[in-house]
């Protein structure tokens, strides 16, 4: 038996990017890319895939190079005054968007399936159980990730096999909806929607090696936009584009339409309950991230204690939004913040790579 | 030498640690059977506890009320629990007049004593008065919010009020009347006579093109017996003694309010002429062109999409269909022989083929200039012809429909004639035959 040695291959590396990224065509941000991509928001996610895909290039092309990981890199090409700073202005935009999803995920669950119990106790759950399995540590999340990997495109080619009665191919016309421009634009500001695999690259030093990394990540990437695509592609194709606009939270309502013929029907408990399980993944990926930056930043050894504290914040802060729409707009804000702060990062460090290279 | 340090203090604790895994293993049973009292705690009901709404029936009562009836199946029939409660019956029918079907709800737990819950619900029962006031839009789209009511559910439209179509949709044969719908849904799915209406395909159909519903009765409306089957709209069908429910036609909708009926037949273009095709398997019979006043009655079958050409290049669009439909001739009431005699064939061909063309037309005219609006879906094509949204709708498609450029093309085959050659007929002597 091979001993565990903490670390993670790229299996465990590629299906984590799954969790973290490709789980968020269930949550709010398909409402966010129909709003500004009509009817082709699969093609923005395609578009921001290819976009991200510069950065993440530059990005694990550094890291093979120096063979650090990502809070290294930032301090050694940024100092350690500008590279504190960066890394705290990551950490607010982290921990903001931890709190806004999770407060997304809880009304998703609260509309649809458990309108009566109230929402602080439902989120309370969701952080509890996160933070139980981010105590776990990186491997073991890891692990899992892999473990369900395979249930997971289980689940998403039933869903498309039983909802494929209701597909209309048509619906996806025009091609362009608004506009190859719109499209441009809306897939830049919106790149942030594949961020996590930058912020992956702090986990570097938890993985077996470079080339897993590299391997992992690359894979990942392009499982999660696969993902991306394919299930805006099918919220069109079931919802048609004016009404899909008006449908919040397409994938639960989507999981409602599946059925086998007319005798199998109304099975979205299991999609509900496979999904709640990626959830709590999720944000334990999230909680991991937010204490692993936390403790490097203020100089802390033992990191894994604060994933108790950070997720009880994280829990008063994912209180703020009164309802899903003011969260909706709040992220959209922070989608598109993030951005350029996610594709700007590797091309800063690769430009002063390239710049202290020259001086020394 | 971390771990053999830690051995040793472990040795050292053991008899202190044997207690404090004690300790914690009770704790973790505690919490386990709290899992199970507290799964779901707001939110949890007993299933014994819920009343399950079948059928959902509304009607108007005036501008601001509206008559919702709850349909609630008794889950004992149709059970082997029967024995216990033998003089229930299959469903309990409760009507509240209220503002919406939310508050409707709540006032009919007054009277119900579990708890009315949407979740098996599948068919809507709309009232024709109400379909054809401005109301019904607002009523429909302000239900789907409600998690419970999913977007499957399937449209009735009924001539008379939705109340009255209930109570006395009393089949004799389906007692449980969710089992009713279901049968009678899996009819319609191959014979084409009425649409698939959910409110899934009502919401897409809201921005000029045209929405048909199915169309039901139970009441009977005096109409000549047609020789055409197809010419008949529900309440019409010569039936007696019979279930009253008649479902038969389609209501037509047009940006949220109903406007029209269109007969079986009309229904059958509707879904024939779209993309994707519903009718798989339609039987209808059409004039023999050999001989007058008798009728041929084919299945057809249609196998392939429609294909479909819409033209958006000129001032108005140009649409040309064609359907490729193979037939079985089921019954030659005119004993003409086209079985064996291969010219006959043609012309029977020819002539449900040219019927056909010259029915589709006549209803795709009555489209453009009664409705005008496309129930086709024939702008779903006229996308395919744009790079944007902007354009799209710059084109204005359901502006131009009316004066549209048709062209529709029917193919059929004559694909086989059932377990009979020739038809039989009266003193056919083979002798007499080869010698005249």
């Amino acid at each position: 038996m091979q001993i565990s040695d903490g670390k993670i291959g790229y299996k465990e590396l590629f299906s984590s990017v799954l969790f973290l990224i490709a789980i968020k065509v269930t949550d709010s941000t398909p409402d966010l890319l129909f709003y500004h991509g009509m009817n082709a928001a699969w093609l923005i996610a395609l578009l921001s895939a290819l976009i991200m895909a510069v950065p993440l290039a530059i990005l694990v092309r550094l890291m093979n190079k120096y063979n650090t990981g990502l809070y290294d890199l930032i301090r050694t090409f940024m100092g350690r005054w500008i590279g504190e700073l960066l890394v705290i202005v990551l950490l607010i935009f982290l921990f903001a968007s931890t709190s806004l999803n999770a407060r997304s995920y809880i009304d998703i669950v609260n509309t649809l399936f458990f309108p009566q119990t109230n929402i602080p106790n439902l989120l309370f759950l969701l952080m509890l159980f996160s933070s139980l399995v981010a105590i776990r540590g990186f491997e073991t999340l890891g692990r899992m990730c892999w473990f369900l990997f395979g249930v997971i495109q289980v689940v998403g080619i039933f869903l498309f096999v039983t909802t494929w009665q209701h597909t209309y191919f048509t619906h996806l016309f025009p091609i362009l909806g608004p506009g190859l421009k719109g499209l441009l634009w809306n897939a830049l500001v919106h790149s942030s929607i594949y961020g996590e695999i930058i912020l992956l690259a702090f986990m570097y030093p938890y993985v077996r090696s470079s080339f897993a990394y590299r391997k992992g990540v690359w894979i990942g990437f392009i499982l999660a936009s696969v993902f991306f695509i394919f299930f805006h592609g099918l919220y069109v194709l079931v919802f048609d584009y004016p009404p899909v606009l008006h449908v919040a939270f397409p994938y639960h309502q989507l999981t409602r339409a599946a059925s086998f013929g007319t005798q199998a029907a109304h099975f979205e408990a299991i999609f509900l309950g496979i999904w709640i399980i990626s959830a709590v993944i999720h944000f334990a990926f999230y909680l991991y991230l937010l204490a692993y930056l936390f403790a490097r930043t203020f100089k802390i050894h033992e990191f894994e204690p604060l994933i108790y504290p950070l997720a009880m914040l994280i829990f008063l802060f994912g209180g703020f939004p009164k309802n899903i729409v003011q969260q909706t707009v709040l992220r959209d804000l922070l989608i598109n913040s993030s951005s350029f702060l996610f594709i700007l990062l590797p091309v800063v460090l690769w430009a002063l790579q390239r710049w202290k290279g020259r001086s020394t | 030498m971390r771990r053999r340090l830690f051995k040793l203090a472990n040795i050292h604790r053991e008899r202190h640690g044997k207690l404090k895994k004690v300790a914690i293993a009770c704790v973790k049973v505690m919490f386990a059977i709290q899992a199970l009292l507290l799964s779901g705690c707001a939110d949890r009901i007993e299933l014994e506890r819920l009343a399950h709404v079948v059928v959902l029936g509304l009607d108007m009562v005036d501008d601001h009320f509206i008559r919702v009836t709850f349909q609630i199946a008794n889950p004992q029939v149709g059970s082997t629990d029967r024995g216990q409660s033998e003089k229930e019956p299959s469903s309990d029918i409760v009507a509240i007049v209220a503002t919406d079907v939310m508050t409707a709800r709540e006032l009919a737990n007054t009277i119900i004593p579990r708890q009315i819950n949407f979740t098996h619900l599948q068919t809507l029962i709309v009232s024709e008065e109400l379909a054809r006031s401005e109301h019904f839009h607002h009523t429909v789209a302000s239900m789907v919010r409600q998690p419970e009511i999913r977007r499957e559910l399937h449209l009735i439209i009924t001539r008379e009020p939705a109340f009255e179509f209930i109570k006395k949709n009393t089949p004799l044969m389906e007692t449980r009347p969710h089992k009713y719908y279901e049968f009678m849904m899996e009819q319609w799915a191959t014979s084409g006579v009425v649409p698939v209406s959910t409110l899934n395909e009502y919401m897409k159909d809201l921005s000029g093109e045209l929405f048909v519903a199915i169309y039901a009765t139970t009441r009977r409306i005096e109409a000549p017996n047609f020789k055409f089957e197809g010419h008949y709209r529900a309440g019409e069908v010569p039936a007696e003694k019979s279930d009253p429910a008649q479902i038969v036609g389609s209501a037509v909708f047009k940006e949220g309010k109903m406007i029209g009926t269109l007969t079986a037949e009309e229904t059958r273009y509707v879904l024939l002429l779209g993309k994707e095709g519903t009718a798989r398997a339609l039987i209808s019979s059409f004039p023999d062109p050999l001989r007058e006043n008798a009728r041929v009655t084919a299945r057809l079958i249609s196998l392939e999409d429609t294909h479909l050409d819409v033209d958006v290049s000129g001032e108005v669009p140009k649409i040309s269909a064609k359907i490729k439909l193979y037939a079985q001739l089921l019954s030659i009431q005119g004993l003409t022989n086209y079985v064996t005699n291969i010219n006959n064939q043609r012309v029977l061909e020819r002539s449900i083929e040219e019927k056909l063309e010259e029915e589709t037309l006549k209803f795709v005219r009555r489209t453009q200039e009664e409705f005008r609006g496309d129930p086709f879906g024939w702008h779903q094509e006229a996308r395919k012809k744009f790079w944007t949204w902007q354009d799209y709708l710059r084109y204005d498609f359901f502006g131009k429909y009316p004066r549209a450029e048709v062209k529709v093309e029917y193919d059929i085959f004559i694909e086989s004639f059932g377990k009979q050659f020739e038809p039989e007929r009266l003193n056919d002597n083979p002798i007499t035959k080869e010698g005249t």
